[in-house]
Order: structure tokens, then sequence, then C-alpha cells
């Protein structure tokens, strides 16, 4: 399925990408799954994504948890705890 | 720099704070819901922009409502001790559509929970200089106690779902990203 994945701020920054679209065929994939598939693809994204780094995602753009499984066609977002006001 | 479109008019239908609300809903905007008297609905509004805030072009027609007896208003500004010292400006980053989506959920709780006449919320993204507004919250209401409550309790929903991220930027040109604050966690697991 194809996934199309945003990345802001701290994130985005690390990871040198704002968005891709991922081609991956997992069934039940998790969001902590779909994350950890990408942070192995490279160093700079491990550096993104490691499971250290403090990171949320939105499926859809509502915040979701980790554990959260992704369907076709979905936009996923991994960023850090928001910050604003 | 094109600032994002305005979103204006009524709050979504179905009020209650869901977090998780089904997506695509972000233009749904239009009309006012059922549930509010249209003249109601007008005083609802949500707005992401790259523009200063003029705060007195934002409150007055609020004041105009016969029915409102108390406007409350937050003013969050840039100051120069964040994270780090020496702050001259914030880049203030966000998810468009995500965005509004998020402040419209908050608005609809608000108005689920107490009787506003009026909620308005104006937040700044891009470059915003020191001493510069971020965010303007704006509650109108028949009574103080209910304006000051619900203002609170926007603000403390904003600042944990809100996807806005802030970086600090000092007058070397340096910069860093804003931490996520726990005591801003505290203060919205007060509202249960």
């Amino acid at each position: 399925m194809k996934l199309r994945i945003k990345y802001f701020a701290s994130v985005r920054e690390r990871f040198g990408i704002e968005q891709e679209i991922v081609d991956i065929d997992a069934p039940e994939l998790t969001v902590d799954a779909l994350r950890a598939h990408i942070a192995s693809r490279d160093e700079r994204a491990a550096k993104a994504l490691h499971t250290d780094v403090l990171i949320r995602a939105a499926v859809n753009q509502e915040m979701v948890d980790g554990g959260f499984v992704v369907r076709g066609d979905s936009e996923i977002a991994f960023f850090p705890p928001v910050t604003g006001g | 720099m094109t600032s994002p479109p305005a979103r204006s008019g009524a709050p979504l239908s179905q009020p209650g704070w869901t977090g998780s609300d089904p997506p695509g809903r972000v233009d749904d905007h239009a009309g006012a819901p059922m549930h509010l008297q249209p003249a109601i609905a007008a005083g609802f509004e949500v707005r992401v922009q790259y523009e200063p805030i003029d705060i007195d072009a934002e409150i007055a027609p609020i004041a105009r409502n016969p029915r409102i007896g108390a406007v409350v208003n937050f003013l969050g500004v840039v100051r120069q001790s964040g994270d780090i010292d020496d702050v001259v400006a914030l880049e203030i980053e966000h998810y468009p559509g995500m965005t509004e989506q998020s402040l419209w959920s908050t608005v609809e709780e608000a108005a689920a929970r107490w009787r506003v006449e009026a909620v308005k919320i104006v937040h700044r993204v891009g470059h915003v200089a020191l001493g510069q507004s971020v965010v303007l919250v704006v509650v109108a209401a028949r009574h103080r106690g209910t304006a000051f409550d619900a203002c609170e309790f926007l603000m403390d929903i904003l600042k944990t779902h809100a996807p806005f991220w802030k970086k600090e930027i000092r007058s070397d040109g340096s910069c860093e990203w804003v931490e996520a604050k726990a005591r801003d966690d505290q203060a919205m697991e007060r509202w249960g």
C-alpha cells in the first residue's frame, strides 16, 4: 500500500525531507512498525525517527498512538510534541 | 509568502471533545450547525495567519453582540527569555489542515461545556518578532466566570493538541526548537 508520510519541525530537519510516498506491503502495520521501517533505511532516517526520540504521530490529521493500525492511502505525519500558543 | 485561507463561520456540528473526529471535515465549516443559533454561530472563528494580529479589529465585532456581558482575551506574546536567553524572534511551523481541524475541535468542546456566545482563536505562523503576539483567544459570554474558564480551557488544549512548533531565534541568528513542557500536560489534564 502507498502511504503519504509527512515530517514536521525537528523531525523534518533531521530527516532533510518534508514528505514522501512509502510503498510498503505489511498486514496490520502499526504506526510504530512503520516508524521502525523508515528508521531502518539509513543513518539520517534513524537519527530522525529513532525510538529514543520523543515523537508523536497523526493519521489523516488526527493524533494517534503507536499501536494504531495504518490503512492504505492514509496520510501519516511524524513530529515532536507540539509547542504552540 | 501567502497566508493559508481563513477558516471562518460556525464550529462543526456534533459538539463534544472526542479528539478523534473523522478526517476530511476541515472544509465543512460553511453554514451554521443545527444546535446553534445563526447569530451565535457567526461569532465562532479559528484562523492561522502570517500577518500580525490586529487585536482591536478582532475583538470589536464580538463586543457588539448585545447578549454579551463579558469578553475575556488571552494574548500570547514572544518573550526574550524562553528555553534560551536573548530571543529576538520565533519561527512557527504548523501542519496545515490538521491545525485548523484541531482548533475547531477545541472550540466545539468549549461550546459544549460552557454557554459561550462567541469564541475566536487567531494563531500566527512564520516569523514573529520579540514582543509581537503569537496567539489571541477571545471568549465572550453573558458572565465573566464562564468566559474566564472557557478561555483557560481553550489555551490549555491548544498548547497540548494543536500542531504548532516554535523555534527560538537568538540575535546572532542561532536557533533552538522549543521543548514541550510537562506543566502544559498537567494544565490540560485538570479538565478531565
